[in-house]
């Protein structure tokens, strides 16, 4: 094959289904396979790997017929100059169907991406198996699977869902760290609106059942929703800043900024009378660099906030109780959220800043019977088994339960702060003083008096930080205005922090 | 809550266990603007003069106040549009997905 041959065989190939087919992909508000990766990464740094491979099925019509790339694209770049490996199937080839070969791109560009200790991004957009490969479409899912187990916190994964992602292929996504959804275009479920109807005879919609705002905002499958494919990238640019390469490295550091000039006082935020709620993103912008929070899951049980951010040019993931939805209870989605996000900072090294404000967990039998002891329970083990460097601020409340889950002192805090008008307490004061001051309160000839006054004495004496820091669980009480030199000194001297836990195969977290 | 049922077809006939999740399935109800359910148990502790039936109101006002869990949230409405109904009263306790107010 002389070198004109070769460029007009390669030509052909980048077309991928043809020119008919890219039309329809574009009609249809998408872009294509390679668009897309021209988009996501910088400018011309993509090196595309198995670009002639061809697929391996025989039967059904499949014999001589040419499938450009198998219906994916595979290979390196580079994203803010930092490499990352890349997939992105191809629905103009066959809708993106993933035979054998399709699969074994993605899981040989996986591998590399591992050896060389670099990020790996898929981009998803297939009708699912190639039912013509048999059995053979069921082991290339398998495959992929299994990588994504096992280099589960080697690398970081991204799924970007730009198209459907149904049936078995929607588990490869879910293995990964975080998945990305565009509204209008990401479609993800495991059977879909026809099957439901004939099995439940329910009616519902490809949207409704799994479309960006479900998968975003009721699943929670999906950790980022955006309203177009290039907002999307923006975000997977930005998100990648605060992660480093593989598990072994670093996050990159960046030159110190103060928080943004527009940002609110952090000591104008929360009100006066502690029943009224305010935004915690708010105090969290006061804090960063910048104000920049890259906020996961950000509409997804939305009482607990989490996402990353920088203090002093350094990555750091926040957690933080959100009075302004639920009161900021912690139920079984908010635990599930913060769990999973404070394993994922501590996979990657990025030490953990705890906002707490926690009323208590939500009573009721809908949470009871979903489970919120086990699911709960997630936040305990996240935290106590997390290595990086953990610290707290206890902005108001601090009651019951959720005082320990929220990286308290006694599940291994490396520093714990409080502002001045913190309640820390085992419950909330009028609960507290009608249990403990029962006979009083009944005796009382006014009873609501008397109950005023006990709830008061009850709040003098325990709802405040004092006790806490005399009993050495509140390392200091600071202002509000100090707390963002107070986080710069503590990340500094963690820095160094090195802890090590007893060997073992694995632990056995709640689920 | 199990009981044993039996299939029978051609081929002959299974007995097996029903968990009755069948029977207590609940379809899917698209989620509806025209109405502001309680998202966490509470008690109302003040309905605004705005929450009122017939009531033309714009997306923003306040119509009422849940307290719950430590914290009183105020309920604002979700659209621009006509009150038809308001179901609760300051001082009552109201469960999780209770209806509160509906629109026309």
């Amino acid at each position: 094959m002389n070198n004109e041959q070769l460029e007009e065989f390669r030509k052909k190939i980048m077309l991928g289904g043809g020119e008919a087919a890219i039309e329809k992909q574009h009609a249809s508000g998408k872009l294509t396979a390679r668009e897309r990766i021209d988009a996501l990464l910088d400018k011309g740094s993509f090196e595309e790997l198995d670009q002639f491979a061809v697929h391996q099925e025989h039967n059904f019509g499949m014999e001589g017929k040419e499938l450009p790339g198998d219906g994916v694209v595979t290979g390196t770049g580079t994203i803010n100059g930092r490499p990352v490996g890349i997939f992105a199937q191809d629905f103009t080839v066959m809708g993106g169907s993933l035979g054998l070969t399709h699969a074994r791109k993605i899981t040989k560009m996986m591998d590399l991406a591992v050896k060389l200790g670099m990020p790996i991004i898929g981009i998803n957009d297939s009708g699912g198996a190639r039912i013509q490969a048999g059995v053979d479409s069921q082991a290339g899912y398998g495959e992929i699977f299994m990588r994504n187990a096992l280099y589960s916190g080697v690398v970081p994964q991204l799924s970007i869902i730009l198209g459907p992602c149904a049936g078995g292929a929607a588990y490869s996504p879910a293995l990964t760290d975080l998945v990305f959804v565009v509204e209008g275009i990401s479609k993800m479920f495991v059977t879909g609106p026809n099957v439901i109807k004939t099995v439940l005879g329910e009616e519902i919609s490809q949207e409704d059942l799994g479309g960006a705002k479900t998968l975003a905002g009721i699943s929670g499958n999906a950790h980022f929703y955006a309203a177009d494919e290039q907002a999307c990238f923006e975000q997977i640019r930005q998100l990648l800043s605060f992660l480093p390469q593989n598990n072994q490295d670093q996050p990159a550091a960046s030159a110190p900024k103060e928080p943004n000039k527009l940002a609110k006082a952090i000591g104008s935020i929360i009100p006066n009378d502690s029943k009224r709620p305010y935004d915690v993103r708010d105090i969290i912008r006061a804090i960063s660099d910048d104000s920049e929070f890259c906020e996961v899951h950000e509409v997804w049980a939305k009482n607990i906030v989490v996402g990353f951010g920088r203090i002093d040019g350094r990555s750091v993931g926040f957690v933080a109780n959100q009075p302004l939805y639920l009161a900021g209870v912690l139920d079984c989605d908010a635990s599930n959220k913060a769990s999973r996000f404070v394993m994922l900072c501590d996979t990657y090294n990025i030490p953990i800043v705890t906002l707490e404000d926690m009323p208590g967990c939500l009573p009721g039998s809908e949470q009871e019977h979903a489970g919120v002891i086990r699911n709960g329970a997630k936040m305990l083990y996240a935290y106590s088994v997390a290595t990086v460097p953990k610290i707290t601020v206890i902005l108001r409340k601090a009651y019951g339960g959720g005082y320990v889950a929220m990286n308290s002192k006694h599940l291994g805090a490396d520093l714990v702060y409080s502002w001045p008008n913190a309640e820390i307490a085992v419950m909330g004061p009028e609960a507290a003083a009608k249990i403990i001051f029962k006979k009083d309160i009944a005796e009382a000839a006014d009873q609501k008096a008397m109950l005023a006054e006990k709830v008061k004495e009850y709040a003098e004496t325990v709802a405040n930080p004092l006790v806490a820091a005399g009993k050495g669980y509140v390392d200091a009480i600071i202002a509000p205005e100090q707390t963002r030199e107070v986080l710069k000194r503590a990340l500094k001297l963690c820095a160094s922090k090195h802890e090590d836990r007893p060997k073992k195969k694995h632990g056995l977290p709640p689920a | 809550m199990e009981k044993e049922i039996i299939f029978e077809n051609e081929n002959g006939s299974w007995q097996t266990l029903s968990t009755q999740k069948w029977e207590r399935r609940k379809l899917y109800q698209p989620v509806s603007d025209k109405e502001i359910k309680a998202s966490i148990p509470g008690k109302v502790v003040q309905v605004f003069s705005a929450a009122q039936a017939g009531q033309e109101v714009k997306k923003g006002t306040p119509l009422l106040e849940l307290e719950a869990m430590k914290m009183v949230n105020t309920i604002a409405s979700p659209i621009d549009g006509k009150i038809k109904e308001v179901c609760v009263k300051a001082g009552e306790d109201v469960g999780k997905n209770e209806l509160l107010i509906s629109f026309e």
